[in-house]
């Protein structure tokens, strides 16, 4: 049962061109399966609901956030551990997910996505007829 | 990296993200590779100077600004808190990439900096410590007068 959705296989970030300058952070992810339901998480710190794009497009999931950088302005860097910039990442759905109920929700920096699962893939009891 | 200096929107994300290279020596390489944001202790910490003072921004993605506490002793900052406790993924997993668990990290000023006048912000998954400069340490202009 598990892994029947085979979920998400991800596609490689250099098969995707990309023609903003900047370099582009891969955001962590946490996804699991539920019984009606995929779900993923994505940390994207700096993002707010205006700055996120969560597109479908032929099975391919895709997230975008941009990150505001007035925030950084007439800053200059002391000490730093992590690169800040926009993220991008992507992942290949397979066509058991109902499109059209997705749910995305934006709070805190991090993304939650739930990607239900089409209505003939679910698991279902037939009753044995005596 | 020399540039050519255009006036685009991203300008000000290059010049960031070129600032924060030289800071950190990024040893991730190429510039326009994709790449994660960098691996270690949790949060990650980026910490800035204007002539004001210092701003420590720390991403704490998920972790709301009431669930950390901050304490301040001599010239250090401890910022702990908690992240998703409640969140166990029910299910099977098939990622799981994202920090979770508890975090204590301090965050250390520079000793011009009064942390008697800190003052701290959490918004869209990032705590900033904002501290500035004691007064007398702040740079200012001496101004040459005419030798008579």
């Amino acid at each position: 049962m598990a892994n029947e959705v085979n979920a998400a296989a991800e596609t490689a970030p250099a098969s995707d061109e990309r023609t903003r300058p900047g370099r582009t952070i891969v955001p962590d992810v946490d996804i699991w399966e539920a019984e009606d339901a995929l779900w993923l998480r994505a940390d994207l710190p700096g993002v707010d609901e205006d700055s996120i794009d969560v597109s479908l497009d032929e099975g391919k999931l895709s997230i975008e956030g941009r990150v505001s950088v007035e925030e950084y302005e007439n800053l200059s860097p002391v000490y730093t551990e992590h690169i800040v910039g926009n993220y991008a990442r992507a992942f290949h759905l397979s066509d058991a997910i109902d499109a059209g109920r997705i749910r995305a929700r934006l709070a805190d920096g991090v993304l939650e996505l739930e990607l239900p699962k089409a209505e003939r893939l679910r698991r279902r009891e037939i009753p044995i007829q005596t | 990296m020399r540039r050519l200096h255009s006036r685009s929107p991203f300008d000000s994300l290059l010049r960031l993200q070129d600032a924060l290279d030289r800071a950190f020596e990024n040893p991730s390489g190429g510039f326009w590779r994709a790449g994660p944001s960098g691996r270690g202790a949790f949060p990650p910490l980026n910490m800035f100077s204007d002539a004001d003072g210092y701003k420590a921004r720390l991403a704490t993605p998920g972790v709301s600004g009431e669930s950390v506490s901050i304490e301040c002793r001599g010239n250090t900052i401890t910022v702990s808190g908690k992240r998703d406790e409640d969140a166990e993924p029910r299910g099977s997993v098939h990622r799981r990439e994202r920090w979770s668990g508890e975090f204590s990290r301090p965050v250390q000023f520079p000793k011009d900096a009064d942390l008697s006048r800190a003052e701290a912000r959490y918004s869209r998954g990032i705590l900033t410590l904002a501290v500035p400069r004691r007064e007398e340490m702040k740079p200012r202009q001496i101004k040459v007068s005419a030798a008579s």
